[in-house]
């Protein structure tokens, strides 16, 4: 009556029957399998009946082919052939080298990284911060300069969450102490729009990484007009433009190390795949 | 064996030159396989016939891009995809129906084995004409499968070359297919002939030896 359940009772049996009937399955599971067709008459059955449908399958008549399909000169005129895929010979070495020249790279940036990081390369930046200042004064008024720009510094450290007396930057420590002059607040002063981008140094305009905003402060300090650019000034600015340099370093070898993995794989692929049948769409 | 592949890898390089002859060499190796395979997986002698020549065309067409031995693998995947065209064209333009296919199918062949009786002969039109309709009603992928497998007699992991997949996904392809192709015989168990229909006690007794049959109480 309930003779339907029959086929449903061993559904893992069901899908190793056919395996098993191909002498495909692991020696375990197939011993196991021969203990189980033992006690088992529904298993039993099924399995007698896969092998007369295969059976019956490869009986079935094979048809004679009702024409030949040789082609003709005439069929194969308007055929362009497929141009072949690039041979693997050619393309694995190109992705191999692509790898192997990302990885020297990213070798060369650990290189700088570690040299910067030993206090080397201090003297470049000053050029740049005295362009700092050029701009900073062709933008700003002389006073009013100031207080915008100390406002400025001032809701940026807010901004940060920085503690004005004690400043958590990393090169707080070189910084001469940036005094805020007292502007009434609310009474934003016409610098004060006109000159936002001041907070930024000159190399984080041209590379807006995120990080950047951290550093300014020591710049700001620096270009304040009346302060002329003192010699001693200038490590707190290297210092800056460093912790700059480690930052697009580290940026650099995230995506050295990204390309190299990159190529790796595609060569690895591009490998594989010569070792197959070229595959037509 | 080993002189049929160097054969076939000579004439793969003299196709890629451009040689026709030795392209039709191939075809002449090949298109009773690749035709019957058209025609299990159509199940319209037509349809196959045009499937059947477009795969070889197709391959002409894509020489350069074989690279490696197994040229049988090759030509099949793409008699596979053929195959898959013709269905797609004709069910766009469905003018020409398969479902009216597999009756015809069989009918104007002449037996291969003619030592066969011809009620022995009949009998396996009639076997082979009902598991023709059953295959289509297979899923495209697992007749695919069966057909390679059991049909045409290739191995796990030529079916594997040919179909782009792995040996794992061709077993499962297979098993259940074949599940799928009992339980839809049983289900017309009655029309099958008398072979592959005994009745329970016999089988019982049997307990397998002999002719095993389907049967509709396991469904």
């Amino acid at each position: 009556m309930f003779s339907w359940l029959n086929s449903y009772r061993h559904p893992l049996e069901e899908a190793e029957l056919s395996a098993y009937l191909d002498g495909r399955l692991s020696p375990d599971r197939s011993r196991w399998l021969d203990e189980h067709l033992r006690s088992c008459v529904p298993c039993r059955r099924q399995l007698a009946d896969l092998r007369t449908l295969a059976e019956a399958l490869r009986e079935m008549p094979e048809a004679p082919v009702p024409r030949s399909f040789t082609l003709t000169p005439e069929q194969v005129r308007g055929v362009r052939r497929v141009t072949p895929y690039a041979p693997a010979g050619r393309l694995y070495p190109v992705f191999r080298n692509a790898a192997a020249a990302a990885l020297l790279l990213l070798f060369a940036s650990v290189g700088a990284d570690i040299f910067l990081e030993s206090g080397g390369g201090r003297s470049e930046p000053q050029g740049v911060m005295l362009g700092a200042e050029k701009s900073m004064e062709a933008e700003a008024p002389s006073v009013t300069g100031v207080t915008a720009a100390d406002d400025e510094e001032k809701s940026e450290r807010q901004a940060f969450g920085e503690n004005e007396a004690t400043p958590s930057d990393s090169t707080g420590a070189l910084m001469p102490p940036a005094v805020p002059v007292p502007a009434p607040p609310g009474t934003p002063l016409p610098g004060a729009e006109s000159t936002p981008l001041l907070v930024l140094s000159p190399a984080a305009l041209e590379t807006p990484l995120p990080g950047a905003g951290l550093t300014p402060l020591p710049d700001l300090a620096l270009a304040a007009p009346g302060t002329p650019p003192a010699p001693e000034a200038a490590p707190p600015a290297a210092a800056a433009e460093e912790e700059e340099d480690r930052v697009w370093l580290r940026a650099l070898e995230g995506v050295l190390v990204g390309l190299a993995l990159g190529f790796l794989t595609v060569a690895f692929f591009v490998r594989r795949r010569s070792r197959r049948a070229g595959t037509p769409t | 064996m080993q002189d049929r592949t160097a054969d076939e890898a000579l004439l793969v390089a003299r196709s890629k030159e451009g040689d026709l002859a030795a392209f039709n060499v191939l075809v002449e190796t090949y298109q009773g396989r690749v035709y019957n395979l058209c025609l299990r997986m159509l199940a319209s002698p037509e349809a196959a016939e045009d499937a059947a020549q477009e795969a070889f065309l197709a391959a002409y067409r894509n020489i350069d891009r074989f690279w490696g031995t197994a040229f049988r693998a090759w030509l099949l995947r793409i008699a596979v995809n053929a195959c898959t065209d013709e269905l797609r064209r004709r069910r766009r333009r469905p003018q020409v129906s398969l479902e009216a296919g597999p009756a015809a199918v069989d009918g104007p062949l002449e037996p291969p084995d003619r030592s066969a009786s011809p009620e022995e002969w009949a009998l396996r039109q009639e076997v082979s004409r009902h598991i023709q309709g059953g295959l289509m009603r297979l899923p495209y992928d697992q007749r695919a499968a069966v057909v390679l497998c059991d049909v045409q007699g290739l191995s796990y992991e030529e079916i594997a070359e040919t179909l782009a997949v792995s040996v794992g996904t061709v077993k499962s392809r297979i098993s259940r297919g074949r599940a799928r192709l009992r339980r839809l015989l049983l289900e017309e168990a009655e029309l099958l002939p008398a072979r592959f229909r005994h009745n329970i006690d016999d089988r019982d007794t049997e307990d397998g030896a002999g002719a095993p049959a389907l049967r509709r109480d396991d469904v």
